[in-house]
């Protein structure tokens, strides 16, 4: 059964120059114990389709519209009042991008992450802060951590406190936004091997959002490649990695510089679209190398290469 | 072209009201970079890169040891003499949404440094500005000139700050994590562009970055740094495919490949995080992290770079012996 389910999810941000389509026509799904990789560029939507997903929203939006379906429920459907209460945190929980930089530089570390716990009825401080101290440990810190001030920490250690905060109400899916990018390679491979151990043992779910396609190859069990607000090609990790089918995954894999192979990296000329006006047809053709007949004309519609696996491109249009 | 030779730099911080401490952020390195080459410089943050990137642009003067440009010695350099110095050795920093002036157009954050030192008529410098934008393909070259810095993404930023280097026809170019802030799509373009550009003109590079990765492809050298001292120092492909000192071997199994069966095993990583630089024993810097077995010497002697193998000098007590 799947844990989550999004459905054509749309995500308009208002500007002077019309809707910003940042999220535009998003279908997911994931089943509990997976992680789901989510990659692209800077503004290609990444970032806003979590904030959707834990609806925190800024005042601007255009549109918000889709159904997502979390264990059989339409959360789409909740008050903001229920949405808090039963949602946020509870069941879907986030570690931000940079979001190692927000502690509270004035509240020991340990109340911080405590303090959605606190924040519950009918749970007393001890309960919690014992929790606290074994969720520290659970991420490879010790618990006199608990009584330490964000300063004294360094960005590795604030990374995982941020970890900790984000599991404290035990949530069965945990969205992971750019996570290490702040992070040396060392300290990331750290951190990665934190994520990996937390999900085989505990059996949580993951959105892990990056710009950094052979980073997500490190925990993800799927993977969605978002290009200017639309998924154009998603799969299970061995597909994609495998045989990638879209032309702009495939530039993406060619765009990393390889430590074992040895073939110069190429680059994606051009630059990602404007998202107020994008263009027509197949978003990409732009910057194509293989764009034909049909690519500037006709969006393409989603095309199943093979069980789990979808591209959204002409070039793979034999059965639809 | 760039020769430092002992070269340490202490800073002192203060702790609490009365107290300083001495931080080491370099602590004796010698290096040099043959001119039109590129020597990579790799480590962790607070290994000391940035610091001596600035040394050699004399940004910072150094607590011990000389620094030479060509023959030049810069380290003692009197402020009259700097000038001259500066407009031939340049420098293209990390961020480009800092580091150029947004209240100024492209047009004019070019042309700033050829103002600075005196170069050229007004017509002069337009053709000048002009080259430099083709240069760095921001092309048509008319419109860029008018744009400001936040009607261009990141890596169009980037290609300002190139051209603004360029500008003076500097023989040594310093570059500090160039592409880190770009998206990884287009690191790759602007690292090529650097590259052609530099074979283009002949200039010295110095390429500061914590992505052993493109320095494999984009350097005649790597140098790889830890808590302020050269580990290791040799030709890419063999500090990459064979690594000697323990930490660079952590360092490059750190690096993510795509790899669909990464997900099934953990990486081999360095436990820990590196020393505090105003607290360090006598040996070995990387001592306490190292997984090798121990002598004697690595808690009480500092190691020294020695050419274990043709052209690949290592600074470790137990790799010494395997010289062949």
């Amino acid at each position: 059964m799947e844990l989550l389910d999004i459905q054509n999810l749309k995500l308009y941000y208002q500007s002077s120059r019309g809707p910003v389509k940042a999220v535009d026509n998003i279908s997911l799904n994931l089943k509990k114990g997976e992680a789901l990789g989510i990659v692209g560029e800077s503004g290609s939507g990444k970032t806003s389709l979590s904030l959707a997903l834990m609806r925190v929203l800024p005042s601007n939006i255009d549109t918000n519209e889709g159904k997502v379906m979390l264990d059989g429920t339409n959360i789409t459907q909740l008050s903001e009042e229920d949405f808090r209460k039963q949602i946020r945190w509870n069941t879907i929980s986030m570690v931000f991008q940079g979001a190692m930089n927000s502690l509270n530089p004035v509240l020991k570390v340990g109340h911080q992450i405590a303090e959605p716990m606190l924040l519950k009825k009918n749970i007393d401080k001890k309960e919690a802060y014992t929790k606290t101290e074994n969720l520290l440990e659970m991420v490879g810190l010790s618990k006199e951590v608990f009584n330490r001030y964000a300063h004294e920490l360094s960005g590795g250690m604030k990374q995982r406190v941020m970890i900790a905060s984000a599991l404290i109400l035990n949530p069965s899916l945990v969205i992971l936004d750019e996570p290490t990018s702040a992070l040396d390679v060392s300290i990331q491979a750290q951190v990665m091997n934190l994520l990996k151990r937390l999900k085989k043992e505990f059996d949580i779910s993951m959105i892990f959002i990056t710009h950094d396609i052979a980073l997500s190859s490190d925990i993800c069990d799927k993977l969605a490649v978002l290009y200017a607000g639309e998924i154009i090609e998603n799969g299970t990790a061995e597909q994609m990695f495998g045989k990638p089918k879209h032309p702009y995954t495939q530039l993406l894999l060619a765009s990393i510089p390889g430590l074992k192979k040895n073939i110069h990296p190429k680059f994606i000329s051009g630059a990602p679209p404007d998202l107020t006006s994008p263009p027509s047809g197949c978003r990409f053709h732009p910057r194509c190398p293989h764009r034909f007949d049909p690519c500037d004309k006709k969006s393409p519609p989603a095309f199943k290469i093979e069980k789990d696996h979808v591209s959204r491109c002409w070039l793979n249009g034999g059965e639809k | 072209m760039i020769r430092l030779k002992d070269v340490k730099m202490y800073f002192q911080s203060r702790k609490g009201l009365f107290k300083t401490v001495e931080i080491k952020a370099i602590d004796g390195i010698s290096v040099e970079i043959d001119k039109g080459k590129t020597l990579a410089l790799v480590g962790e943050s607070g290994s000391g890169k940035t610091t001596l990137g600035k040394l050699t642009l004399r940004l910072l003067k150094p607590t011990e040891g000389r620094v030479f440009f060509e023959d030049l010695d810069i380290t003692d350099l009197e402020e009259v003499y700097l000038k001259s110095f500066r407009r031939r050795a340049q420098a293209i920093f990390q961020d480009p949404y800092s580091s150029i002036d947004p209240f100024m157009n492209v047009y004019q954050i070019i042309e700033e440094p050829l103002a600075i030192h005196h170069i050229g008529k007004k017509d002069e410098r337009k053709k000048m500005v002009q080259k430099a934008l083709e240069d760095v393909r921001l092309t048509p070259t008319q419109e860029f000139s008018k744009k400001y810095p936040h009607m261009l993404s990141g890596g169009q930023r980037q290609r300002v700050g190139i051209a603004r280097a360029l500008i003076l026809k500097p023989e040594y170019i310093l570059t500090d994590e160039p592409v880190s802030m770009i998206d990884a799509s287009s690191r790759v373009e602007i690292l090529q562009l650097m590259k052609s550009l530099q074979e283009k003109y002949g200039i010295t590079v110095l390429y500061i970055t914590h992505d052993i990765a493109t320095a494999k492809y984009f350097s005649d050298r790597i140098a790889v740094m830890y808590s302020g001292r050269i580990i290791e120092i040799g030709p890419p492909e063999k500090i990459i495919s064979e690594p000697i000192h323990p930490y660079t071997i952590k360092l490059i199994a750190a690096v993510p490949e795509p790899d669909p069966s990464n997900r099934f095993k953990e990486r081999g990583v360095v436990d820990g995080e590196p020393p505090n630089p105003s607290d360090l024993h006598w040996g070995c810097r990387f001592e306490s992290r190292c997984n090798l077995k121990k002598e004697e010497n690595c808690k009480s002697k500092q190691p020294t770079l020695v050419e274990v193998k043709p052209k690949h000098y290592v600074a470790c007590f137990l790799k010494e012996k395997d010289k062949s």
